[in-house]
């Protein structure tokens, strides 16, 4: 996305109420969050919706940023993927959002269309620069874990269906991921 | 919940930022998260790092029906006048003397900087593609106003103004930060600067952090609003306002406010 002062100038305009502001950040990040919500929704319409959706948001909340809890690029990602991860969870079974019971027990998913492969579209372009890098360093089950939480919004039971691998397992990879890649993160610091 | 160990805390600020706590564990988590700073910064980290994964990407041109549906919502907005604080009502004051001499050459110097701010946002105004002034026009109801972001060197505090002279009103967000000026002794003032470079009270800007709010906007010479742009001044003046319905303090700034197109 754009140079975060940019952003964070028209982000800031907006919540002034101004509409020339709001087209302009519309024109800088609208792209770059639709590419996220094709990624993540798979449909063009439901992508549009999503975005829509989530400038809206942006308009109506846009006071609710603040620029010392993090960058204008991340706030609004992560605007966008909370919208998309609703649609999402809202075409899966009722349970499957909550995910597990208290004792870690997996709670049955049922995957739409295995022929969809998620999978290997989670795995196909990940992010470069710094947190890419670290990225390479985590075996595959374990990149593949994040990558499939990230786009996908699965949780530990589904990614266990998902990976066809225990639930236990599966919860030790993804903290072993995130381990590795915090030391890796640190070191790059 | 025990959290005392780095590693654990990391991994479940991570595993939350990714949405992998759900039910009673993400419960638990942001209680946690409501009374620990520390937890709460680690969070951004990871939200700051996993946003680099959609960052790469390649942008996709979302069609037009989305800019046009969206265009639609905001302008149905709703748009009320909530009064808050006007300057108070200018007290006659006699000629500027003398011992003014420094002021109004502060004055003119704010104006000649705006003037050249504000021919650089001229330019991009003219060169701004012709789509996106169509589709703007489209939804166009009423006159769009003046804009302005305000922020002085060596201070965080920013403010983003927008001014409707046709509704009498001004909107006015606070990026919270450091001030300019000690505000429990002094208030900022608002100024128009006329095309004479006479400056005419719009208000005080608020110091509190606040959204949109809204003010009442003094009538503005209305020869003045056939221009694209307006050129804004700030000046630090005793608490309320300044007393004369001029600026009595240094001038910390000027700034220029175009027409939103």
């Amino acid at each position: 996305m754009q140079d975060a002062v940019r952003l964070e100038a028209l982000i800031l305009a907006t919540a002034g109420g101004n509409a020339q502001a709001f087209r302009e950040l519309y024109l800088a990040c609208g792209p770059h969050l639709f590419a996220l919500l094709l990624r993540m929704l798979k449909r063009r319409d439901w992508a549009e919706e999503a975005l829509q959706d989530c400038l809206l948001k942006v308009w109506r909340k846009s006071e609710s940023y603040a620029p010392d809890k993090g960058s204008p690029a991340t706030w609004l990602y992560t605007i966008a993927r909370h919208r998309a991860l609703d649609m999402l969870r809202a075409q899966r079974p009722e349970d499957s959002i909550e995910g597990e019971d208290e004792d870690g027990m997996p709670t049955r998913v049922d995957m739409a269309d295995d022929s969809e492969n998620p999978e290997a579209r989670a795995v196909e372009r990940e992010g470069i620069g710094r947190l890419e890098r670290c990225m390479k360093g985590l075996l595959e089950p374990e990149r593949k874990s994040v990558m499939l939480a990230y786009y996908e919004g699965y949780t530990h039971p589904e990614l266990a269906e998902t990976l066809q691998a225990p639930l236990g397992t599966v919860k030790s990879w993804v903290r072993r991921g995130l381990g590795k890649l915090r030391s890796c993160l640190e070191a790059a610091a | 919940m025990k959290l005392a160990q780095p590693e654990l805390r990391s991994s479940l600020a991570a595993e939350y930022a990714l949405g992998l706590l759900t039910g009673r564990a993400r419960r638990r988590f942001e209680k946690l998260l409501a009374r620990d700073r520390d937890l709460r910064a680690e969070v951004t980290f990871w939200q700051e790092r996993f946003a680099e994964i959609p960052a790469q990407l390649s942008p996709v041109t979302p069609r037009e029906r989305v800019w046009t549906a969206l265009a639609r919502e905001i302008l149905v907005d709703d748009n009320k006048v909530r009064p808050l604080r006007p300057a108070p009502p200018p007290v006659p004051a006699a000629a500027p003397a003398s011992g003014n001499l420094f002021l109004w050459r502060s004055w003119a110097l704010a104006a000649s900087v705006a003037s050249v701010v504000l021919s650089g946002a001229l330019w991009r105004e003219m060169h701004r593609s012709e789509s996106l002034l169509l589709a703007l026009e489209t939804f166009r109801a009423q006159p769009m106003p003046y804009v302005a972001t305000i922020q002085f060197e060596g201070s965080e505090a920013r403010w983003a103004v927008s001014l409707h002279p046709e509704k009498h009103l001004m909107r006015i967000s606070l990026a919270p930060g450091s001030m300019p000026v000690d505000i429990s002794q002094r208030d900022l003032e608002l100024w128009m600067l006329d095309t004479g470079g006479k400056p005419h009270s719009l208000g005080v800007l608020p110091e509190q952090a606040a959204t949109g709010a809204e003010m009442p906007l003094p009538d503005m010479p209305s020869e003045e609003l056939r221009h694209m742009t307006l050129t804004l001044a700030v000046s630090e003046e005793p608490k309320g306002g300044s007393p004369t319905g001029l600026p009595t303090g240094k001038v910390l700034g000027a700034m220029p406010a175009a027409r939103a197109l």
